[in-house]
């Protein structure tokens, strides 16, 4: 393993994120993921008092960070964007494929949108592999082998973020 | 000190003229002989028809550079190294790639955007002849093909290798038939829910579905949609998920699962039919999780032999990220003929065709370590040779 985690730039973790939640989307499809899932999030509690807030704890830039228990490619937090957001220039995809992760912190586990980010060269850093619940492409909601920039005006993928979309229900 | 420096100054004048000196009593000897002869400018080298066992196909997908994919012809067994690299493919924007055993022809379908990274996207397969390396056909592609990892079976060849298979994803699934006789496409043929092209005789497809269940389409002679028949599940996408790396043998298609089933399904029928599965692990090997784990983790030999990579203290998520080991079966009478150690760790495999036939793995920091298929012997590794990402490797015809 340590000449995998050399060349994938991972820590090893065997820490599974157990959290059962497995089939939670099976019977969704892929409809349910990425941008469509996002106007669903309060924004329009904007002008409110903001609640408290669960924090998250780890650092973005490393392949252990709890949000990327299902990635597979460029971390965009060290190409220009963030977890949750894409670097200068480029394009988020409008579809892509989703996991389920345990936040540490608050021990829910969340649902977790890997949108790439498009149309610029590969960033081609923090390359991070976890694959925990990946399926292979017959599960095309839960299959990271997809460029899912095909969503996207421009195919060339860039890098990928983890976006909280929802709470995942117990079963 | 100056007078150190200009003794060693006036030491290496007289070397030279010396030097100079024989050289040119030498040169005046040679004289006698004729001049080189004349080159031809343009001369391009050609490849055999039929190539040697030990030549496979890598599919580099550049991930760090997709523009810059391509397909690598390799003599896995010369240890010379400028010898064993014999011609390259280009292949953009993780292209996928197939070929025909018997047709002389390589297919790569492959995306461009008309501006680099912008403007509009153009999918193309191209048809190349393996003697040369020159496209005999483009055909400018009518929707958004599969873009992935490699897959062995994003792309087949009908047994006849009369009709070629390309998967389409954008997200809705679909395959397109090819006349290879003309060149043409014949018909784009929707597989809802299911994805990828086995290919079952001469004029079935088989597709993987996500219910956990198979699709199989049936063509007319010419390639045109006859029928489709879909298979009940038989695994459970998310509990008990198959990888999508089949060995096919003997009109079978063998699917290792994530925990070390090997689901049989009969290729030989009207339509793809379940014929059960049985371990590859025991009862000590399951406790230790010893598991299948890879990208391209399984091939045969023309024996019909499976090989396939396994991975001690697997886990959920550790599914694709390979293994120590290689197990290789005997289908027949389902028993383990042999485990192979690999020390550098094993991404993907392949096995090369022949009596004598070689074990290419990708290793752990994606170069190549080659083995005896037969005895285990570790025999090299190869290195340098444009290796990025060679995640998926093919035998060669």
């Amino acid at each position: 393993m340590k000449i995998l985690d050399k060349f994938f730039e991972r820590t090893a973790r065997s820490v599974a994120q157990q959290s059962s939640r497995r089939g939670l989307l099976k019977n969704l499809g892929a409809a349910l993921v990425g941008g469509a899932s996002i106007p669903l999030l309060p924004v329009a509690r904007a002008a409110e008092p903001a609640p408290k807030m669960p924090a998250e704890e780890g650092d973005p830039a490393s392949c252990e960070y709890w949000r990327y228990c299902a990635v597979d490619g460029f971390l965009c937090q060290c190409c220009g964007g963030t977890y949750n957001s894409c670097p200068p220039g480029t394009e988020m995809s409008t579809i892509t494929w989703v996991g389920t992760c345990r936040n540490p912190v608050d021990g829910r586990s969340y649902v977790i949108s890997y949108n790439d980010c498009c149309g610029v060269n590969q960033c081609g850093t923090c390359l991070c592999q976890r694959d925990e619940r990946d399926r292979p492409l017959y599960r095309s909601d839960k299959s990271n082998d997809i460029n899912w920039c095909l969503g996207s005006k421009s195919y060339v993928y860039h890098c990928s973020t983890a976006i909280v979309v929802g709470v995942a229900f117990e079963q | 000190m100056y007078r150190t420096k200009t003794f060693h100054f006036l030491a290496r004048i007289v070397v030279t003229c010396l030097a100079s000196v024989v050289a040119a009593s030498s040169y005046a000897a040679k004289a006698e002989m004729p001049p080189l002869a004349i080159e031809e400018i343009g001369r391009i080298e050609k490849l055999p028809a039929s190539y040697p066992e030990d030549w496979v196909l890598i599919d580099e997908s550049s991930f760090f550079n997709m523009y810059g994919g391509k397909v690598i012809i390799l003599d896995v067994a010369e240890k010379d190294h400028p010898k064993r690299m014999k011609g390259m493919l280009s292949k953009s924007m993780l292209g996928n790639f197939t070929q025909s055993a018997k047709r002389g022809e390589y297919y790569i379908i492959e995306s461009f955007h008309e501006r680099g990274s912008r403007g509009k996207k153009f999918d193309v397969l191209v048809i190349y002849d393996k003697q040369t390396l020159n496209i005999k056909k483009e055909i400018l592609w009518p929707t958004d093909r599969l873009q992935s990892l490699p897959e062995r079976y994003s792309m087949s060849v009908s047994a006849d290798e009369r009709l070629l298979y390309v998967s389409n994803f954008n997200p809705a699934a679909s395959f397109t038939v090819v006349d290879l006789d003309s060149r043409e496409i014949v018909e784009t043929i929707g597989t809802p829910g299911c994805v990828l092209t086995y290919p079952m005789g001469k004029r079935r497809v088989v597709s993987i579905c996500s219910n956990g269940g198979l699709l199989t389409t049936v063509l007319n002679d010419d390639g045109t949609l006859k029928s489709r028949h879909r298979m009940a599940s038989f695994f459970d996408t998310d509990d008990s998920a198959v990888f999508e790396w089949p060995v096919l043998v003997g009109g079978k298609a063998y699917f290792p699962s994530f925990h070390g089933d090997l689901h049989v399904i009969d290729f030989s029928g009207e339509v793809a039919e379940y014929q059960g599965k049985w371990s590859l692990t025991n009862k000590q090997e399951r406790a230790a999780n010893w598991r299948p784990g890879g990208l391209a983790l399984t091939d045969r030999d023309d024996a019909g032999h499976l090989y396939i990579i396994m991975q001690p203290d697997g886990h959920e998520g550790t599914q694709t990220h390979g293994g120590s080991q290689v197990w290789v079966f005997d289908l027949k009478t389902k028993k383990r003929l042999r485990i192979i150690e690999v020390p550098n760790w094993a991404v993907s495999l392949a096995v090369t065709r022949g009596d004598n036939p070689k074990l290419v793995i990708t290793n752990g920091e994606m170069n190549l370590d080659i083995f005896n298929a037969k005895d285990g012997s570790f025999i090299h590794t190869v290195t340098d040779f444009n290796n990025i990402t060679p995640l998926l490797i093919h035998k060669s015809y």
